[in-house]
């Protein structure tokens, strides 16, 4: 028996004995670990916009970015938000997880894209938190899609990943697009805030795979299914 | 050993040195000259360089006079920041020879060499001098010597001239001055051979013979073919017996600096040279010239040195310029700094050191200052990468008036060497991230950058930015646990919406039926609260407020609040 056989051999043993270890694995060949599983079970793509859609109101996406400042720290890693209208709540987080943050305070979508241009330009912290969810889908969209573009050739050549939340659909060059439609209630005001972001939705509505992340697919289905 | 290191033309030199090459053209500094009586007419040339002598000025010329010999004289006047940086940069070169320095006066620093490698061997502290201050656009003479007199009288006559021909004339004016020249440039004619060369060594062996034709000069950056590595003119009169007696032989009384009486006296005597001066009798100078001259005469004669008083150099470096034309535009202001960073650069390489941190002072037209301190994440002396610290803060600055100097002050620290732990974030490059926090304080505004932190207090929105400077000792994976929260994140409006909210009240409750807020607005379909709220009642700042959780028809979480008869909408759970 040749030697790669016996590799694959071990491998379909091991994922027969641990489905678990080998379901989770992203799609993406190169993942960003956020260290919140929900997020980590899509995968972010390493050095791309991922942009996060959420058009109603109390989706719980502000949550969910609290959350990934939270867990950075555990990553761990530094962590850039980009607040497009100065919406941030201090409180929402630890102490701890404040001081490994850098806040910049936008008053509007134009200042949030020139921040979000000079920090991805830097490419000194590797996870940027883009906001704009708050801010008004028509000043969102006067951004243009040389912005989305420019910013996603810096991301890439700086290999940060970028996560963008948006009010609607507009970030054309995003890599991966996950759209969060459920609002929450008031009754779920008393939950754990863990529980609260492991309830989310978050199905991908678009994902774009380029021609490494194709073959690297196609190996893990034949893998999978032999 | 000691040594005396002398910026000859000190004060011409310390106001062009931030113009590489200038003093190779006719430059000249107009000061006020003591010899001249009338006090409107004393300011003279006092320093000339050698193209301006060349040209026919003179020292004690009016400008006037002066460019009527030479119409393309280039005039300067002394600048005391100038001359304080080049002074400081003296000291600070002499403190990284030795610890025992004398700040003996303007342009001229005293060194004990006893205990270092140049006590051995002085001929290096030449070829070291002349490479830095070659450098740092600056023309040192050096003069080693058993005692510190010698040394200093070996630094004066040890010529002025370097191997490529940039170079000045010797001390200003006085005619005499004059006379000593030639008659240092007649004593020294080239390399010394015989008797004389096992007494006297000679740094540079070029000096030109008695009677040979002024220096020319080469343009400034033009360099010969054959151009040896910068050195300085040194002078060295060695310990052994009877080379002092030489050395001073033919020089003029006047080099010494002593009183106008005493040196009547020795020329009424015939006594012209220092070497006649040591040959009197001991007892007879005390007994005829007073016990004054009696340590100068015995040093002279090679006695034990004098002790030093002692100087501590600076321990920031510190550049500064005071503009004779004022600044107006960003351009003009980074071209001096960067020449100031790149002196910074020389200095902190001799000293192996970079800069810590950067303080940058502007002076303007109508008195107001300006101060800004720039920490280097990184410390460096990379004179691009601090450039572009400083150009980033001035880009969005605004003055509302013209400068008219500015001083640039670093402060110097050892190369950090630190081993990065695979566990723990750190960033890429700290003094390009450094350049970007600037660059967004500038798009943003001052406070809306940085890091939040809480404030100790139960007021809603309660926080403050602080500069971004995440902890060295950051947790290890997986060992830090979150705290647990409850509920969704407030994203909060800045500032709170004004609201108009409709209620019922019944009894003793109160039931929220509609909320109008800007763009928020529809009836409510649920609420709790109200949640009562207080605090700093002991303060002038005291607070009351009563706030309710609310959703709305079309779905959305917010937070409305009732404070002093108001409603507002603090936000939306999101």
């Amino acid at each position: 028996m040749a030697a790669s056989e016996k590799v694959i051999q071990l491998r379909q043993l091991l994922a027969g004995k641990f489905p678990a270890a080998h379901a989770a694995r992203p799609r993406t060949r190169d993942a960003f670990h956020t260290c919140l599983p929900r997020l980590d079970d899509i995968g972010l793509p390493k050095g791309e916009l991922t942009e996060l859609v959420s058009e109603h109101a109390s989706t719980g996406v502000a949550t969910l970015l609290a959350t990934l400042v939270e867990s950075a720290l555990r990553a761990p890693h530094h962590v850039a938000l980009i607040d497009g209208r100065d919406s941030f709540d201090p409180q929402s987080v630890s102490a701890d997880a404040c001081r490994n943050l850098l806040w910049a305070r936008c008053r509007n979508a134009l200042e949030a894209g020139k921040a979000a241009d000079l920090i991805l330009r830097d490419g000194n912290l590797p996870f940027i938190l883009l906001d704009l969810r708050a801010n008004p889908v028509r000043e969102v969209r006067r951004l243009g899609s040389p912005v989305w573009y420019r910013l996603q050739t810096l991301a890439r050549h700086s290999s940060v990943t970028c996560l963008v939340l948006t009010p609607a659909k507009i970030v054309s060059s995003a890599r991966l697009r996950i759209t969060v439609a459920r609002s929450r209630s008031l009754a779920e005001v008393d939950l754990r805030r863990d529980r609260l972001v492991q309830d989310l939705e978050l199905p991908v509505t678009r994902r774009r795979e380029t021609a490494g992340d194709l073959v690297a697919n196609e190996q893990h289905d034949r893998q999978v299914a032999g | 050993m000691f040594a005396v290191l002398q910026l000859p033309n000190f004060h011409l030199q310390a106001a062009l040195r931030q113009e590489p090459g200038a003093l190779n053209g006719p430059a000249v500094l107009l000061d006020e000259d003591p010899l001249v009586k009338r006090s409107r007419d004393r300011i003279r040339i006092t320093q000339l360089a050698r193209a301006a002598t060349d040209a026919g000025v003179e020292a004690g010329m009016t400008a006037t006079q002066g460019q009527a010999r030479c119409p393309g004289l280039r005039i300067v006047t002394r600048s005391t920041p100038a001359e304080q940086a080049a002074q400081e940069i003296l000291l600070q070169w002499a403190g990284s020879i030795s610890p025992r320095i004398e700040s003996t006066g303007d342009g001229l620093c005293t060194i004990d060499l006893t205990g270092t490698r140049f006590d051995r061997e002085p001929a290096l502290l030449g070829d070291r001098a002349g490479d830095a201050f070659t450098r740092l656009n600056l023309i040192v003479q050096v003069g080693i010597a058993a005692n510190p007199e010698l040394a200093f009288l070996a630094a004066r006559f040890a010529d002025n001239r370097f191997l490529d021909g940039e170079h000045i004339c010797t001390s200003a004016a006085p005619s005499p001055g004059l006379e000593l020249r030639e008659q240092v440039a007649a004593y020294t004619p080239g390399p010394v051979s015989g008797s004389s060369a096992a007494q006297l060594e000679f740094g540079n062996r070029s000096f030109p013979r008695a009677g040979q034709p002024a220096c020319t000069g080469s343009p400034a950056g033009e360099r010969p073919a054959n151009r040896q590595p910068a050195t300085a003119a040194v002078r060295i009169v060695t310990p052994t017996a009877g080379a002092a007696a030489v050395f001073l032989a033919p020089l003029p009384v006047e080099a010494l600096s002593v009183p106008a009486e005493i040196s009547t006296v020795l020329r009424a005597w015939g006594v012209r040279t220092l070497g006649e001066l040591v040959a009197l009798p001991r007892e007879g100078v005390v007994e005829r010239l007073g016990p004054e001259l009696l340590p100068l005469w015995r040093q002279l004669g090679g006695g034990e040195p004098r002790p030093l008083r002692l100087h501590r150099p600076a321990e920031v470096l510190t550049e500064a310029m005071d503009f004779e034309h004022h600044v107006e535009r960003l351009d003009a202001l980074l071209f001096v700094l960067n020449r100031f960073l790149h002196s910074l650069e020389v200095r902190l390489a001799e000293m192996y050191l970079v800069a810590e941190s950067l303080t940058l002072e502007l002076r303007f037209e109508n008195g107001a200052p300006h101060e800004r301190l720039f920490r280097i994440p990184e410390p460096t002396r990379d004179t691009d990468l601090l450039l572009r610290t400083l150009h980033t803060h001035l880009e969005g600055f605004r003055a509302d008036a013209p400068i008219v100097g500015v001083r640039l002050t670093a402060v110097p620290a050892r190369q950090p060497r630190q081993q990065l732990d695979l566990f723990q974030p750190s960033l890429r490059d700290p003094n390009r991230f450094a350049e970007t926090l600037s660059r967004l304080e500038a798009l943003l505004g001052t406070g809306r950058v940085g890091s939040p932190e809480h404030l100790p207090t139960h007021r809603p929105d309660a926080f403050r930015v602080v500069p971004f400077d995440p902890p060295a000792d950051g947790a290890l994976p997986g060992t830090r646990q979150p705290a647990v929260r409850f509920g969704p994140t407030l994203r909060r409006f800045r500032p709170p919406l004004p609201a108009t909210v409709e209620l019922r009240r019944e009894l003793d409750a109160e039931t929220l039926l509609r909320l109008s807020a800007g763009e928020v607005r529809g009836p409510i379909r649920t609420s709790r609260g109200p949640w009562l709220a207080s605090g700093d009642w002991w303060d002038r700042h005291v607070w009351e407020r009563r706030e309710w959780d609310i959703e709305l028809a079309d779905g959305g979480l917010y937070r409305v609040a009732e404070q002093q008869g108001r409603w507002q909408l603090d936000g939306e759970y999101d």
